[in-house]
């Protein structure tokens, strides 16, 4: 008779049944995609019967208007572009700062920190990474932003705030909260994301091609910047867009400094909102399915955005592979 | 005490000037191609040498005298320093983390070693072609091979692309790429890269060539290429390399020099001549069980 160790278990084969559950566990990955995709269209096509997508684009009001004699809602103007621009704004303040801070620190860490300094300053920077956002926020709700205020901000507008309107501050009674200090935030939280991609791709430049260029006669920093950063540049760029990423859906730390203000800001220097700053502060007031549908448009736009960038970050790091890879 | 000589050009400098002169300047590169054709013929001393990882001695007490204008080649069983010797000659063994050298190496009279000699400039008299064929990715042919005129500086645009062609024909490669100058040195193959390598290595005119395993990582065809290659540099260029390969060290060298191990795993030289003798009629016992395949 045949041994019990020959038979199948329930009628498939134990390779047959692991593909079966673990593809279920992808397939659910897939039904939550479509699920929130599916939902948030559903959500958002109210809005499309008093306006145009074009209009939620271009237009920097946010009117909920005003109800008439008969019961209807009339003058509703949803436009985010006041949000649109408060989240380029923010997030490209953030990288400004936060992409050539974290990639000279990720060279240090690499090239220059002797190994027994560079795992303990790795692992601090892993540590700032785990903040949780809301810490920084109050960080920066607390103390920092004033300092911010009073310091780079108080700088640059004082610099360059008589030739340049969008970065002029009145000094006699500055904004409470402004779009710069929530991009400055941004930086610092982002900031381990850039030191950590960085260092791995600084890292991953073969030693021979240093070597081959010390034995040149190259000093070390034209070995940073003839070979080190052009073999590692894709990566490095890919890192920045990942932390943009980061930048760009990064909510609760910004709703906290950036004043929540409608509109476009007429300086950096002003109160302003991002896109999911104004999710977050709106959505307890957001009634009707109108309203509702606005909220959903703005968090497609926020879906879109950040798909975006992490299909160009794909893209960039298979490049990177296949050219900086080969040596 | 030597640098106040160097106000004018056309002095006749000694190889202690050019060495110390950490400074780079404009005329600094000329200088050195005049001279290397006179009196600095490429003469390699090295006394005593012993190399260290951290407490570590991987080499202990060399002390050989290289020919000029000759192949010395560097055998012996794997882990018994020769990779690590030759590293010491254009002080790129300090470049690791812990690494140190002591004893002397000299080149024409100049101790490599000495505080006032700057290790950059040092590595551009030594040049070195390493074991994996390693052209820069994201740079061209032609910039591969001007990488290193161009990290000396004060060479002009039309002398730079004329030293490209000399060293890309110097080192037999011309031919295959000469159509293909501006594509990645990346995109050839392994033999072309690493005859790239030599090209960019002797577009500086150093003295001496080191090369470390040269054609480990290559096909028997691309090796013989390297290595007619490097007999016919051996006319201009002082040229040190290891090798596993023992066919290889008595086709290619004049001297071998022959490494073994002590019991503290530490290299060190066992003995050196001319390669003819030592592969007919070495000396040590060591020598003969070696070349002979009883070990190593």
């Amino acid at each position: 008779m045949a041994g019990m160790e020959l038979r199948r278990v329930g009628g498939m084969s134990a390779d047959t049944l692991f593909r079966r559950i673990t593809g279920t566990g992808l397939l659910i990955l897939f039904v939550v995609l479509a699920g929130l995709i599916v939902a948030f269209v559903g959500y958002s096509n109210p809005l499309w019967t008093i306006q145009s997508p074009i209009e939620f684009l271009t237009s920097s009001t946010w009117s909920t208007g005003t109800i008439d004699e008969s019961g209807q809602t009339v003058d509703a103007l949803y436009g985010a572009l006041g949000a649109l621009f408060g989240t380029a704004a923010t997030s490209l303040i953030a990288v400004l700062f936060a992409a050539p801070i974290g990639i000279l620190a990720a060279i240090f860490l690499v090239e220059f920190a002797p190994p027994r300094i560079a795992a303990p300053l790795t692992f601090i920077v892993e540590l700032i990474a785990a903040i949780p956002s809301v810490v920084f926020g109050l960080w920066a709700a607390g103390d920092l932003s004033n300092r911010l205020r009073d310091t780079i901000e108080w700088w640059i507008a004082s610099s360059f705030g008589r030739f340049l309107p969008f970065l002029s501050e009145d000094p006699e009674s500055p904004a409470a909260d402004s779009v710069f200090r929530a991009g400055f935030l941004l930086a610092i939280m982002i900031l381990p994301m850039v030191v950590a991609v960085s260092r791995e791709f600084i890292r991953s430049v073969p030693i021979s091609l240093r070597e081959g260029y010390i034995g040149m006669g190259a000093t070390k920093w034209e070995v940073i910047r003839d070979v080190i950063l052009p073999t590692a540049r894709i990566g490095l760029i890919g890192g920045v867009l990942l932390a943009l990423g980061r930048a760009i859906g990064e909510t609760i730390a910004v709703t906290m400094v950036i004043g929540n203000a409608e509109g476009v800001p007429s300086s950096l220097f002003q109160p302003g909102q991002t896109v999911a700053s104004k999710i977050a502060s709106n959505i307890g007031e957001a009634s009707g399915e109108i309203a509702i549908g606005a909220m959903a448009a703005l968090g497609l736009s926020l879906f879109l955005l950040t798909t975006v960038i992490s299909l160009v970050v794909r893209v960039l790091v298979r490049r990177f592979a296949v050219t900086g890879g080969r040596v | 005490m030597a640098t106040e000589k160097r106000d004018t050009e056309n002095a006749t400098t000694g190889a202690k000037d050019e060495l110390a002169q950490a400074a780079a300047r404009p005329a600094a590169q000329a200088a050195q191609r005049a001279s290397a054709s006179e009196g600095d013929s490429g003469r390699l001393t090295l006394d005593n040498v012993s190399a260290r990882y951290g407490a570590f001695r991987a080499v202990k007490d060399v002390t050989l005298a290289v020919r000029p204008k000759s192949v010395t080649a560097l055998i012996g069983p794997s882990g018994c320093g020769k990779s690590t010797l030759i590293r010491t000659i254009n002080r790129m063994h300090e470049t690791l983390p812990g690494a140190t050298v002591s004893g002397s190496i000299s080149l024409d009279g100049v101790d490599l070693y000495s505080s006032d000699v700057d290790p950059v400039r040092a590595r551009r008299v030594v040049g070195m072609v390493f074991q994996k064929p390693n052209p820069f990715p994201t740079m061209s042919i032609s910039e591969n091979v001007s990488s290193g005129l161009r990290l000396t500086g004060g060479t002009s645009k039309s002398e730079i692309a004329g030293i490209v062609e000399d060293s890309l024909r110097r080192a037999a490669l011309w031919d295959e790429v000469k159509d293909k100058l501006n594509q990645p040195g990346t995109s050839l193959s392994g033999g072309q890269q690493q005859r790239l390598c030599i090209a960019r290595t002797i577009a500086v005119k150093p003295r001496v060539v080191l090369m470390d395993e040269p054609c480990s990582a290559l096909d028997p065809v691309a090796t013989l290429k390297i290595e007619e290659l490097i007999r016919d540099l051996a006319t201009e260029y002082t040229i040190v390399i290891v090798t596993h390969n023992m066919q290889q060290a008595s086709r290619v060298s004049d001297e071998t020099a022959f490494f073994s191990m002590d019991d503290d795993r530490a290299g060190y030289l066992v003995e050196t001549g001319p390669t003819a003798e030592m592969f007919t009629n070495p000396k040590q016992a060591l020598t003969e069980g070696y070349i002979q395949g009883r070990f190593g």
